[in-house]
Formats: C-alpha cells, structure tokens, sequence
C-alpha cells in the first residue's frame, strides 16, 4: 500500500503544528514524508494475525500514592525567558 | 419556551478532582492563590526524560463517580494522548482517554415538574487540565499551575429537552461529586465547566438534527442558561429562513451568553490519538471496584426517596435537607433513634424556622443542634404551643439558653392538668349561655368558646384538647 502524500496533506499538518510552510516547502516535505512513510510501512510485511494489542512493556498499574512534593523553583522555571515573564507568567505574543 | 423547535442538548461537564498531587507528577495540586508557575515540575512541561506516573487517588475518584453515575466499568484501560498545540499545553498534547474511558454507558435520574426523567451516561473518562492564559494588550500571560491538574470528563447523551433538565442534571451532578467528595466543584474557582452540544427540530420529529453547535467553556450554570436562550433564538431565526445552522464551535463573547463562530477547530481525527507510550496499562480489579462501591455514601437520589418513603417527609423539605454534606449530616445525627413521629416535625423545624434562624441571625455559640430536637418534642408531646415553641427556638439560637429554661421563665408550659382546664372550660360555658346555644346548632360556633377558655387559659393549653372539651361539654 503506497501512501500517496499531497502539498494539501502538508499544509494541513502544518497548520495544526502552526507552522507556516509555503509552496515550494510543501512540495518537498510531502516527497521526503512520503519516503519515510513507505520505508515504515515495511511493518506491513509482517504478518500479525492473531495477535493481540499489547504495551510497549509488560507492567500494569503503576501508580504513585496521592503526595504532594516540592516542584520546581519560580525563578528557575523562568530562568530561560527573564525577558518575557510578567510576575511570574510566561509571556508570548497574543494567541486571541 | 413555546416554539415550533424542540431543544436536543448534550453536555460535557469537566470537574477537577480533589486531590493533594497532580495528575500524573507530585506538584501540588491546590494551585489557587499561588504564585504563577510555581506549582510546576519537567512532567508538567513533557521536558525529555519526564515519566507521568499516574495519581492512584484521582483514578480511584474517576471510578467512584463512574459506579456513582451507574456505569459499567472498563476493566481493562488505558491513557491516550490527545495531540494538540495550543500554549496553555506545554507539552504539545493533552494526555487523556480515547476508546477504553474508565467508566461507560451510565445514567442520572434527574427531577423535573413532569416528574423523574433518566438521562443516558455516553462516558466518563480520566484526564489532565490545561494551563490558564490570560489575554491582555496584545499579549497572553501563561500559568501552568493548573496544568496537569486532575480533570474528570463527564459526557452525556443528547437526552435534554428543555433547559430545566439541562439545570437539574448540573445541580445533581455537583451534588452527586460533592456527597462522593470527589470534588468540591466551586465554579468561581474553575473547578466545575460545561461543554454544550445543541441543536434544534421541529416539534414532532423524532431524529436527530443533521447539525450541531458546540459551545466551550461555559464556567457556571446561570451562564450555561443564558447560552441556551441566546442559541435557541439565534438557531430558530435560521432554520425559520429555511436554512441549516452550521455545525461549528462557537466561544462566549462575554456572560450575557451570547456566543461568536470560532475558527473551525480540529476534527477527531486531527487530534492524533494514540496510546500513552510512557504509562503502562491499567487493570481494575473487581477487588477494587467493591472497595471503592464499600466506600461510597447514599446519593442524594436516594437519600430524598428514603426520606419521603421511610419518614413521610414531604418532597420540597427533603430536598432542602439533601442540599449539601453539612445539612444532611446535620439532620441525621438530630434524628437518631428518634421516632417517626418525631423525625417529620424535625424536618419541618429544620429546614423552616431553624434554616430563617441561620439565614437572619447571629447563632449563639451555646447552642446545639440537640437543643432544637428538645424543642420539637415538646412541641409533639403538646409541652408548649407551636407560637411559643418558635419564641423558644430564637431565644435558644440567639442566646444559648437551654429551652426547658426559656420555657419555665416565660411560663410557656401548656397546662396539661385536665382537671384545671376543665374547671376553666365549665366557666366559660356558665357565663355564655347565648353562645352554648349557637353552638349545640352548629358545631363550628363553638369555636368562640374554645377561643374564650383559651384567653383565659392565657394560650398555655393545647387547642385542641380544650376544643374537645368544649364539644363534650356542651353536647351533655
């Protein structure tokens, strides 16, 4: 099954990430996507019949009890972006 | 609303769990009042290397209100990612539950004026709340203490008709989530949200609509209200002109409930779910469903239908005795080993000139709830008339005094001694002869006798004792 990636495919997945890419861009991600695509789709060749889902790993239930702990320190949080916090906020352009 | 359209509504209503830690990482989850960005760790902001570790208490209170709201119970399930990119999500998506939500096909029974209606449980599912944005001049301010916060969605079939049952159904199920203390849902703190889904038909039909309209964010039940009566006119308007609302997602413009078209927003499918690689699945065992079942309180529901039922209570009063934790508790440890006969006047107190009492005045710290039942006895076993009884009730809750005090001060003691009141009631007829004659004619005139032995009884006498009296007396 080959999967055929359009300039409109991209665009799309660009503006869900907002990223904006123009045409030119377009064009080649949807070849270089449709690359890694089909060397993935190789997992295809596998036969899976009869098997069940299953998780990355064998655990289950692995919970934490209900405490609460030191979290990270403000000003640390803030270290990478002291230019743009207002009283503790991050501060980015208007998202409205 | 008295229109060509019938309402079709479904409701998403996300509420915040009350526990200590975050959802998936031990931040401290009561971030209200705290500085900005102080209640955050790398799991909150998905920095590399965080591993989410899922909060046992908050899923234990997911499946609580799941069993509360009668769902079955996926025994077997799962976290998902949820992929979105919106800057109150630092990490680029929102883990959740898609296909294998803990609790499923449920219900609440909710009361309206045509009586009981059953409002169908689509799912309720275990997830993480989102940081909060403010917007202002241009810019927006990022917090993200709440994010990571634990946030239980619960969705609802399209089962509502009128915005009545839209209200009775919010009322219950914060109700419900407070009675489990699963939440305290104070919807001034953003604890409890409404997600509304609403179309219209002609009256009549019996399909669903081919459109539907989502409002976000609704924060409280009045605005909730508001939003219906502003959609309901603006969809009618449309389909009056023959035309099809467009299925979209509107925002609130401000509280008045008017609502604006947003830019169409993600389909399912563009959310990318796919299953939470970093947290390994999840089995409930039936041990911990009876656990969780054994630990659960009497639903209001029910409380109110024991009330009616088991102590002739009326359906208003054990209403307002349900309201809340408080009130209830407060009743049931009042009537404790009580009689029937006691335990309905004692909700009649209550929720009546007890409840004026704690709306209008200062309680005394000298009073107790028991001092309320001492006055409702005596009010039963006819000790003191039901006027002075309510004099006795404020005095005690104002000052602190104990009722058979207030009661031998005054002097309100009723006289019980028959042969006193009987001495009092030959008096009255001795000196009404006009009246005795009316009254052997006609029984009701023998009202002004009772009312005269009464006065002269100064109103401490059970009326009608001293009306039985009086009946006899002149029938000789």
């Amino acid at each position: 099954m080959k999967k055929n990636i359009t300039v409109d495919d991209v665009k799309k997945i660009a503006s869900l990430a907002h990223i904006n890419v123009n045409d030119e861009e377009a064009q080649k991600y949807a070849q270089q996507i449709a690359a890694i695509l089909s060397y993935i789709e190789k997992l295809d060749e596998v036969d899976t019949t009869g098997i069940e889902f299953k998780s990355q790993t064998d655990l289950k239930n692995v919970f934490r009890e209900d405490i609460a702990k030191n979290s990270l320190k403000q000003e640390d949080v803030l270290k990478n972006r002291k230019e743009r916090s207002k009283g503790g906020s991050l501060v980015i352009s208007s998202v409205l | 609303m008295d229109s060509n359209y019938e309402l079709i509504i479904g409701l998403e209503v996300h509420v915040q769990s009350k526990t200590k830690s975050k959802m998936f990482c031990s931040c401290d989850a009561n971030y209200f009042n705290a500085a900005p960005n102080s209640h955050v760790c790398p799991v909150c902001f998905g920095l590399p290397g965080a591993l989410p570790v899922p909060n046992k208490r908050a899923i234990e209170l997911c499946i609580k209100t799941a069993l509360a709201l009668n769902c079955k119970i996926n025994q077997n399930t799962k976290f998902d990612r949820k992929n979105y990119f919106y800057p109150d999500l630092p990490k680029g998506f929102q883990i959740s539950q898609y296909d294998q939500p803990i609790g499923y096909e449920g219900y609440i029974d909710i009361e309206t004026k045509e009586g009981k209606k059953r409002i169908g449980i689509t799912r309720i599912h275990q997830e993480e709340d989102t940081g909060k944005s403010i917007h202002s001049n241009g810019e927006t301010l990022l917090d993200y203490n709440k994010s990571g916060v634990p946030l239980i969605e619960i969705v609802s079939e399209p089962d509502f008709r009128t915005k009545e049952e839209v209200t009775a159904y919010c009322k219950r199920l914060r109700q419900i989530v407070r009675y489990l203390s699963v939440s305290t849902a104070d919807m001034e703190k953003g604890e409890m949200r409404f997600e509304l889904n609403m179309s219209l038909r002609k009256r009549g039909e019996s399909t669903l609509p081919k459109y539907k309209v989502e409002v976000k964010n609704i924060a409280s039940i009045s605005v909730l209200e508001k939003v219906i009566d502003y959609e309901f006119k603006r969809q009618s308007e449309i389909l009056d002109n023959g035309e099809l609302p467009q299925q979209e997602t509107r925002g609130l413009v401000d509280m008045s409930g008017q609502t604006v078209s947003q830019r169409t927003k993600e389909n399912e499918a563009d959310y990318r779910y796919f299953p939470e690689p970093d947290i390994p699945l999840i089995e409930i065992s039936q041990d911990m469903i009876e656990q969780i079942r054994a630990e659960m309180v009497e639903l209001p529901q029910a409380k109110k239908d024991r009330y009616v039922k088991e102590y002739n209570i009326d359906a208003d009063t054990a209403e307002a005795i349900i309201t809340d934790s408080a009130t209830y508790v407060t009743f049931e440890n009042m009537i404790a080993g009580l009689s029937p006969n006691y335990i309905v006047e004692i909700a009649k107190w209550y929720t009546g000139d007890y409840f004026s009492l704690v709306n209008n005045k200062e309680r005394h710290s000298g009073f107790l709830d028991s001092m309320l039942v001492d006055i409702v006895k005596m009010v039963v076993d006819k000790k003191i008339t039901r006027a002075n009884a309510k004099e006795v009730l404020e005095i005690s809750y104002t000052q602190g005094s104990k009722p058979e005090e207030v009661v031998e001060q005054k002097g309100f003691e009723i006289v019980s001694d028959t042969g006193a009141i009987a001495e009092i009631v030959e008096k009255v007829i001795a000196n009404n002869p006009k009246a005795v004659e009316d009254a052997q004619k006609n029984p009701n005139a023998a009202m002004f006798l009772v009312g005269q032995a009464m006065r002269e009884l100064k109103g401490q006498a059970d009326a009608q004792t001293v009306k039985d009296m009086v009946l006899e007396k002149i029938s000789k």
